[in-house]
């Protein structure tokens, strides 16, 4: 059993071009059949976590419209289960909240119910598999107040960092250093925006910080703190995958051809839930040529797929090549077409002989529903 | 209660011996088919889609994993404050033993239940057919005919007509004789085993049949030919579209080669009539650089590295580089090591199919894996066995374990 309730944060200053035009990050289609929330809220309840709430910001009917009753997490309860906290602006706020600490103040009643001694804050934009009791463990053994959760970069240039706060750790796990977006990192280690902490903590220090006027959970209640209050640091060891832009979006995407990757994310101790979406199983033709590649339920697959990630309800065509492409639900590519390096958002028609070519670094998006 | 419009029960406790070693440990609705549903999902998908919420299943044999697998019916859309999906077990009582005799046995021994709904109508149906139909239609038909009972028939070659139950109706439809698998038939119109009938009828019916020691309590070969005989009007209501009894090797495996039909025989592919099913929770699968795949259906957390030409693949299946398998039915969670050739076999679920193992590829006349159950040059795998590496399975084959063997001997 654990004692642990669960927040999920939306990121809301990511844009992933037309990608988050209708969606926020978290309601991001990935790995074939998934949102990018799946894997946060798995490893939550596979933690033995019955209550997990979820603050939205903006943007999240398709977040909602994917979540329902939160059935395919075990989290539809009597008692707990998942809790969809809409925006709120209250307390002489105008219009929406700013920053993390207001998003999580509209989660206080949510907190304040809860009877469960720890909440596990984090965002949504991680592909992990991660034991969180195992963190509750580490943070019990070193009596900590605040837990941080990160792993090691060890490939990762100073440029790449530059997009992450980077923690400093001694050799007792203690946090002695907290850098938001650093130009020359004093470590590798990447925050990974999961927090461990006592649920009675995080009440009195949000209302404190709100009292204050402050706004940002990193700078003026982790930094200010490092030195008043025990903040240690857990080292996670498995694959991490952030998504922050459309490069990390096809990253972690095409990491899941990875067979290492694949059996360590998906392995069936913790398994990952999503929306069941009651597909048939995959249907290859007789000229269908596939290599490389991750494909859902209900696709038709005629022509020649390779290094590609297709979603579920997809039409591949006859004579129609696509290689380095990340294909979203229920697209059709017709015949005699050739897509390489491209992201089509759901829904998106290709037309007889179309032709698109994009650019690893660049991946050419088309946005839901086009015809092309 | 409200009162229900209409209750479904369904006869799921046949042993379905003719399915040899998959039926030894699960009844014969929950065996799998089509990569990713168990038989039991048809008429669960057809009665949520035609607005029957209230089924009672019917269980005997080795029910366990049936059981389990039904749940709450919250896959289906049957979880629901009034009805729902109710698996109905036999029971003892303080006066017998209310072990299920017969077809219209099981449905006696449930009439409480079925009261407790009040319900107009009582739609009967089976457990192991394979097909879509919107219930709504014919029992629309029953009401605009004033019936006592509605019999869903379907036109089958005649040679194959006195496997069935079979019907000679007026053009009405009003159905006039029945006779169950005669041997010479007199129409073609096959009885597909789904029955409507007014409940206070049936009730009735069913009271009486008890009664009669001479009664096999069958509903084919007791009770219609009952209400016919005591005039009461009944119709036969004539279905078109794919519709299969998969009770032996050869007909499972037929079907199964009939959704990968192109065009399908039978299109599961639907958005109209999603046939339900409780998913299994696993990643969308893989293809690897070195395989082949062409003319198969494949579904989640399989990992394929070899060659696979007109198979169905279950969830969960691993296909090691350099294994060829052809015209195949592998079930859930089957591992096929490299090298191994498969042709026209059925995996049941779970089995390791050892390095370079050869089945199904030649034929022999003293085989000692050889069975009656298996025709049409398919070999049939027992569940949860290890086909050692080498191996070499002869066509018409059903192994129960290797080593100890399989076949008519077991």
């Amino acid at each position: 059993m654990t004692n642990m309730i669960g927040l999920i944060l939306s990121e809301s200053y990511l844009q992933l071009n037309g990608l988050t035009d209708k969606r926020s990050v978290e309601a991001l289609p990935i790995a074939g059949r998934y949102r990018l929330v799946d894997f946060m809220l798995s490893n939550m309840v596979n933690s033995g976590i019955t209550s997990v709430g979820i603050v939205t910001k903006t943007k999240y009917s398709s977040l909602m419209d994917h979540l329902g009753s939160g059935k395919e997490w075990d989290l539809n309860r009597k008692n707990g289960g998942l809790h969809i906290i809409p925006p709120y602006s209250g307390r002489g706020i105008q219009g929406l909240s700013e920053g993390t600490i207001d998003l999580i103040a509209s989660a206080s009643s949510f907190i304040r119910r809860s009877k469960e001694d720890h909440i596990i804050l984090s965002k949504g934009n991680i592909v992990a598999n991660i034991d969180l009791k195992e963190v509750e463990k580490f943070h019990e053994e070193n009596s900590a107040d605040i837990t941080l959760v990160y792993y090691e970069s060890k490939e990762a240039t100073n440029r790449d960092l530059g997009d992450h706060i980077v923690l400093e750790v001694d050799d007792n796990c203690r946090v002695r250093g907290i850098e938001i977006r650093p130009i020359r990192p004093k470590s590798r280690n990447v925050f990974m925006n999961m927090v461990l902490m006592g649920t009675g903590l995080l009440q009195y220090s949000i209302d404190e910080a709100y009292a204050r006027g402050d706004r940002d959970f990193i700078r003026d209640l982790l930094i200010k703190n490092l030195s008043n209050l025990k903040i240690c640091a857990y080292k996670f060891e498995g694959y991490v995958g952030f998504v922050h832009s459309v490069c990390t979006y096809y990253s972690a995407n095409v990491d899941m051809l990875k067979e290492d990757v694949r059996r360590e994310i998906f392995n069936s101790s913790r398994p990952i839930y999503t929306k069941i979406k009651d597909q048939v199983p995959a249907r290859y033709g007789s000229e269908a040529s596939v290599h490389n590649c991750l494909i859902a339920d209900g696709c038709i697959i005629q022509g020649d797929v390779r290094d590609s990630i297709i979603f579920r309800g997809v039409n591949i065509g006859k004579n129609t090549k696509v290689s380095n492409c990340i294909i979203m639900q229920d697209s059709v590519i017709e015949a005699g077409c050739e897509l390489k390096h491209v992201i089509l958002d759901k829904e998106v028609t290709v037309r007889d002989g179309g032709r698109l070519i994009g650019d690893l670094t660049h991946p050419m998006i088309i946005d839901k529903g086009e015809v092309v | 209660m409200a009162r229900i419009e209409c209750v479904a029960m369904i006869l799921a406790g046949g042993q379905g011996s003719r399915l040899g070693v998959l039926t030894d440990e699960v009844a014969k609705p929950a065996v799998p088919f089509g990569g990713k549903y168990r038989i039991i999902d048809f008429p669960l998908t057809n009665c949520s889609h035609s607005g029957i919420s209230t089924v009672g299943v019917l269980t005997q044999y080795q029910p366990l994993d049936l059981n389990t697998y039904i749940g709450n019916g919250g896959p289906w859309d049957l979880d629901r404050n009034n009805g729902g999906v109710y698996v109905l077990p036999p029971y003892v009582s303080m006066s017998e033993n209310k072990w299920y005799k017969g077809t219209a046995n099981a449905i006696y021994h449930n009439i409480q239940f079925i009261e407790k709904f009040n319900p107009k109508y009582v739609l009967v149906l089976s457990g192991d057919h394979i097909y879509k139909m919107d219930y709504r239609k014919m029992i629309d038909f029953h009401k605009e005919k004033e019936a006592t009972a509605t019999i869903a028939v379907m036109s089958v070659p005649w040679e194959e007509a006195s496997r069935f139950g079979i019907m000679d109706a007026d053009e009405d439809g009003k159905i006039i004789e029945f006779h169950e698998k005669p041997e010479n038939p007199i129409s073609n119109q096959a009885s597909m085993g789904i029955y409507i009938f007014d409940w206070e009828n049936l009730k009735i019916v069913l009271e009486e049949d008890e009664k009669d020691e001479n009664s096999s309590k069958d509903f084919g070969k007791d009770i219609i030919p009952k209400m016919l005989s005591n005039k009461m009007p009944m119709y036969a209501y004539r279905f078109q579209g794919y519709w299969k009894d998969v009770g032996t090797v050869h007909s499972l495996w037929e079907a199964n080669m009939d959704i990968i039909a192109d065009p399908p025989l039978f299109n599961l592919n639907d958005s109209n009539w999603r046939i339900y099913s409780r998913n299994p929770i696993k990643p969308p699968h893989y293809i690897s650089n070195d395989a082949v795949i062409t003319n198969s259906c494949v579904t989640e957390g399989c990992n394929i590295f070899g060659d696979v030409d007109h198979c169905v693949i279950s969830d969960g299946v691993t296909i090691e580089k350099g294994a060829k398998v052809r015209d195949s039915v592998i079930f859930p969670n089957v591992h096929i090591s490299s090298d191994a050739v498969l042709e026209k076999v059925v995996v049941g679920e779970g089995t390791v199919i050892g390095k370079g193992a050869e089945i199904g590829l030649e034929s022999k006349d003293d085989n000692p894996y050889a069975s009656h159950l298996c025709t049409n040059d398919i070999v049939l795998i027992n569940g949860n066995i290890k086909i050692p590496d080498g191996a070499k399975i002869y066509k018409n084959s059903m192994v129960r374990t290797f080593d100890i063997g399989g076949g008519d001997r077991t």
